[in-house]
């Protein structure tokens, strides 16, 4: 926002129209004396933003001038949105009381409409923040104030309209937190816990009480009510066992159950002597048919037990045959098993006589093997022992050797001697020659002169060749001599006879290792293992010619054991044949003798009856008879039985009919005890109107359950507000005051750069000034100081709100009167620097000082 | 009773203490006034007790209440009845008989309602005759936020000149326009703070408690906030 101009009319001092019209958008400075108006024209510009048309608390009354009449306020101003002009008119009168806002020249709203749009200019955005204007109102630098030391230093900031308190929610946000504290601290302690002898904890525990109480009731009501119950149904039960109608069907019930039991009582006897008649007819049928069946039992045994005797004679004389047959049989099988046995006997010797003879022929023969190579091993022997002397007798290599390098240095001294000797090559070309001795030298041929010479020429003269200093043939004989002496230590003359022995020894070498080979060949572990081995092998006596082969003598032996496998098996078959027939002969003996005994018994049986059969038919016509009785008497009983009342269920019903008036007795005793106990308790519940009590527990138990609901819903409703609350500030300190105490950080650097201001972040005031390592309380601080770091602060919160966009002027009434010379030109740089990013309205009585303040100077005009 | 004679002349007045009518299906029914006893028994008149309340059975027989009240169940003072009887149909006259006047009574509001008049219509103009009123107010329907805080302010500025004032909001309803916030704040913190108990308290996957609880804090919070700080 940015204000272009201002006009008053009938505002305290301003009773004619007086405006400020070149408001620029940077630094604005009205220096002007004391009751020029200055803070008149603040007053008025935010009472004009903020104080609807139709309010007259005081500050706007304190606007109307000493004379009277309505004060009007049009203020031009800019937004984002467009160029607005508001006219606002304070009346006590309804009737003139305005306000229009044009925008862009053109009305867009009046009186209510107006009100609302210029609040919704002015309204702090959703999202929270500070509204469109700050403000420093004059003096309010925390000097004057008399109140505590927080609303004091809390009206430092308080120069910001109240922005800064929307911000954080200030002294309304701390006031209603209070309160809502102080509220629930009525019902909970500082852990959240009920406080004691509060009215939350006085609610539970009077509910608790009484729900004690109504339970304890309700058990009680609940006795009397099955008191009530059981007396109800006891008085039921006796009217009904009392009934005389009830007593007379009882007496007769048990009257005519008695009378039918004596008719059954006397049937019963008549049916006993029936069942005994019955009883005797069985006895005598039962008796005569027992003896009948006895005899004729016996009768047939005697017929069978003839006949099994006969039966076991037969089978005792068969098995005695069978055992004859099977002795027989053992007899024949024993004999040819211990013949098949001596053969088999026989076979076996011959076999072995025959393997004995097969092993001595081979132990001959190896011997004979290694005698041949015992002898082949002594010859090897002997010619190794002799061809190692003759080995022996040879020089040894080591002489050789040696020989053989120092006459190969005489010949190679030779040859070196004669190739550096004087030589001469003649060529002849007449008849004359060169001689030495007689014979004249060949031409075109070298001739070496290596020990000199004396050579005739022919008709020349003689020409001596000097051999001259160091011939090469004392090296030639040094060597020779060399020779010499390595023979003569190898003890041989010449090279001739060591190379012969040389040779010889060779040779000797080369029989000692065809000898060493075959002596390996004939007996690789030596001689004395050889013999070792021959005289291991056992002499054997000359063998049996007659003897078979050994292949023959196990084929005969096989056959012979074959034979006697075969005997053995029949023997046991004949073994196991008498066994069986050795078994059935005992069994027809012990058959024989137990049909002998059984024929015995059953002729004892019938001793003393000469006939049998007679006596049987007899007393068959007996038991008929007997039978014809027990049938005519069983009849009888049967009709009998089936007349006869059942004189057990006519006992029961005679004994349940008695025990029914008994019980009826009994249970009238009882019911009458305990309608006296019940009567007793009742009357006693009655007495205590335990009913009434607990209708009365209930209903205050109900208002007890209402009061604590109430009490917990207060709490809950204060909870939630002060969660919300605190919810809300702490958004808001980490939302805005961080960015304002950034914001203040460079500007207080302006003015003590070596110092650091202390402010308390939730309640953004300062604190403390940190100084040289000094801290000094805000509070103590000098006026001057405390009204810049002040002006600091406000300065920071607009800057904050122009980065944000929101750019709102900063109005200033006298903000700095504290503030020395010195510090007074780096407060103005602080906000010529300020003034480039918002717009800044500087009021101030002190013209001289604020001169060099520069920005625009403004003016009051009279207006038109 | 039904059997015993009356001389010539004489007045049969009954006088019982209980029920005429059972509560429960199991009751003894013999633990019961029948409400015809009056007539079965040839009574003139049959005074019985056992209800608070004055109660009229039949023209011979009532319970007359009871002669100072202790609970807000029945509606006005204690009372007793005067009967004459002539031999006719009884003449019963209901005669005041306690110092406290119990009422109970129910409010009903709709947004722009005008609470003060609605709640003085229960208020006597005389402070004095408040003393020995106890007054329990009930409300119920939907006021806006300004308006239940005058609700509630109303009733404040009364209630200490009572015998017993109690102001029953839990059944009545805020209605919250934005306007009404501003009243609390236009912005900052303190607006914030409402902002969320309105969503709260219209927060409809919120459960009923939560969002009377929210509503409530917020009513709370606009009163506070009226107040001066």
């Amino acid at each position: 926002m940015q204000i272009h101009s201002v006009r008053l009319d009938n505002v305290r001092r301003f009773t004619g129209p007086v405006e400020i019209t070149n408001i620029g958008p940077g630094l604005n400075v009205l220096s002007a004396h004391n009751e020029h108006g200055k803070s008149t024209i603040f007053d008025a510009l935010h009472a004009a933003f903020f104080l609807d048309r139709k309010s007259m608390r005081a500050d706007v009354a304190s606007l109307i001038p000493h004379s009277g009449g309505d004060p009007e306020v049009t203020i031009s101003f800019s937004t984002a949105a467009g160029r607005w002009k508001l006219l606002k008119r304070w009346s006590r009168a309804a009737s003139r009381k305005e306000v229009k806002l044009w925008k862009d020249d053109v009305l867009v709203g009046q009186e209510d409409q107006a009100e609302a749009m210029l609040a919704d200019i002015l309204k702090a955005p959703k999202a929270g923040g500070p509204a469109g204007l700050l403000w420093v109102r004059q003096g309010l630098v925390g000097l004057e104030e008399k109140g505590d030391e927080q609303n004091v230093r809390r009206d430092l900031l308080s120069s910001v309209t109240g922005e800064v308190e929307a911000m954080t929610g200030g002294r309304r946000m701390d006031a209603i937190r209070a309160s809502v504290k102080d509220s629930l601290s009525r019902y909970l302690t500082s852990t959240g816990r009920p406080k004691k002898d509060g009215d939350l904890a006085q609610a539970q525990e009077n509910l608790q009480e009484l729900e004690e109480r109504h339970a304890g009731l309700q058990s009680a009501v609940r006795d009397l009510g099955n008191d009530l119950g059981e007396r109800r149904r006891l008085r039921r039960e006796l009217e009904e066992i009392e009934d005389p109608k009830e007593k007379d069907r009882r007496a007769a019930t048990l009257r005519e159950a008695e009378a039918a039991l004596a008719d059954a009582e006397r049937a019963a006897e008549i049916l006993h002597g029936a069942r005994e008649t019955e009883a005797r007819a069985k006895a005598q049928a039962d008796g005569a048919k027992e003896r009948l069946d006895r005899l004729t039992k016996a009768i047939a045994e005697r017929n069978l037990a003839e006949e099994a005797l006969q039966t076991a004679q037969k089978s005792a004389e068969l098995a005695q045959d069978r055992l004859s047959a099977a002795d027989t049989f053992f007899s024949e099988a024993t004999s040819a098993q211990k013949a098949a046995n001596e053969a088999a006997e026989s076979a076996r010797a011959v076999s072995k006589a025959a393997t004995r003879a097969q092993l001595a022929a081979t132990s001959q023969s190896r011997r004979t093997e290694l005698q041949n190579k015992l002898s082949a091993a002594e010859a090897a022997r002997a010619e190794l022992e002799k061809a190692k002397a003759d080995v022996a007798l040879g020089p040894n290599q080591k002489a050789v050797e040696r020989v053989r390098e120092l006459s190969q240095a005489v010949e190679v001294a030779r040859i070196s001697a004669e190739s550096s000797a004087p030589s001469i090559t003649l060529s002849y070309t007449g008849d004359g020659r060169v001689r030495k001795g007689s014979e004249p030298l060949q031409e075109a041929t070298r001739i070496a002169l290596p020990d000199g010479a004396e050579l005739d020429l022919d008709g020349i003269g003689r020409m001596v060749v000097q051999p001259g200093a160091g011939s090469l043939t004392d090296a030639v004989s040094k060597a020779e001599t060399n020779l010499s002496a390595a023979l003569d230590a190898a003890g041989y003359g010449n090279r001739a006879s060591l190379d012969e022995a040389a040779k010889l020894r060779v040779a000797a070498e080369d029989r000692v290792r065809n000898a060493t080979a075959n002596l390996k060949a004939a007996a690789p572990d030596g001689i004395e293992a050889l013999q070792t081995l021959i005289a291991a092998i056992p002499e054997h006596a000359e063998s049996d010619v007659n003897l078979p082969t050994v292949a023959e003598a196990e084929e005969a032996e096989g056959a012979a054991v074959d034979a006697l496998s075969d005997a053995n098996v029949e023997l046991e078959r004949a073994r196991t044949a008498k066994d069986l027939a050795h078994q059935e002969t005992t069994r027809a003996s012990a058959e024989l003798s137990a049909a002998m005994e059984r024929q015995t018994r059953a002729t004892q049986n019938l001793e003393g009856i000469s006939d049998p059969e007679a006596d049987a038919a007899s007393l068959e016509v007996e038991v008929t008879g007997l039978r014809a009785e027990l049938t005519k008497a069983t009849e009888d009983r049967v009709v009998l039985e089936a007349d006869a009342p059942d004189a057990s269920a006519l006992k029961i019903t005679r004994d349940r009919a008695k025990t029914a008036i008994e019980n009826s007795r009994i249970r009238v005793e009882d019911i009458r005890v305990r309608l006296a106990e019940l009567d007793t308790r009742i009357r006693a519940s009655a007495s205590d109107a335990v009913e009434e009590e607990l209708a009365d527990v209930e209903e205050k138990r109900g208002q007890a359950q209402a009061s604590l609901l109430a009490v917990e819903t207060e709490v809950a409703v204060l909870s939630k507000l002060l969660e919300a609350l605190d919810a809300a500030r702490e958004e808001a300190r980490e939302r805005y005051v961080e960015p304002v105490l950034s914001e203040l950080r460079p500007l207080i650097d302006l003015l003590w750069p070596e110092a650091e201001l202390q402010i308390d972040a939730e309640t953004v005031m300062p604190t403390k000034l940190v100084r040289r390592g000094t801290e000094e309380d805000f509070d103590v601080l000098s006026g001057g100081t405390r009204e810049q770091i002040a002006l600091l602060v406000r300065l920071a919160f607009a800057q904050m709100l122009a980065k944000d966009g929101r750019s709102a002027p900063v109005i200033l009434d006298d903000a700095i009167v504290y503030t020395d010379d010195e510090r007074i030109e780096t407060m103005f740089d602080t906000l010529n620097r300020q003034a480039l990013d918002f717009q800044v309205i500087v009021f101030s009585c002190r013209q001289r000082a604020f001169r060099d303040l520069g920005g625009t100077q403004l003016t009051i005009e009279a207006a038109s | 009773m039904p059997g015993a004679a009356t001389p010539e002349g004489a007045l049969r007045i009954g006088l019982a203490h209980g029920r005429v009518q059972s509560f429960h299906e199991d009751a003894d029914t013999r633990d019961i006034i029948p409400p015809d006893r009056a007539a079965s028994a040839g009574l003139d008149y049959l005074a019985l007790g056992d209800w608070h309340g004055a109660l009229t059975v039949d023209p011979r027989t009532q319970y007359s209440g009871t002669p100072e009240r202790d609970r807000f169940k029945h509606n006005g003072p204690g009372t007793c009845l005067v009967v004459t009887l002539d031999g006719g149909v009884p003449h019963v006259e209901t005669v005041d008989t306690g110092r406290f006047d119990w009422q109970d009574v129910d409010l009903n509001f709709t947004p722009d309602a005008d609470v003060n008049t609605a709640l003085s219509g229960h208020v006597p103009q005389d402070a004095a005759k408040r003393r020995d009123l106890l007054l329990t107010v009930r409300t119920n329907g939907t006021l806006r936020l300004p308006e239940k805080g005058a609700l509630i302010a109303s009733g404040k500025s009364v209630a200490d000149s009572f015998g017993l004032f109690r102001l029953l909001t839990d059944d009545l309803s805020t209605e919250v326009e934005a306007g009404d916030l501003d009243a609390i704040a236009t912005g900052g913190a303190l607006r914030s703070a409402a902002d969320a108990l309105r969503i709260e308290a219209e927060n409809e996957t919120a459960s009923e408690d939560d969002r009377q609880i929210a509503a409530r804090a917020l009513d709370r919070l606009w009163n506070l906030s009226q107040e001066d700080v």
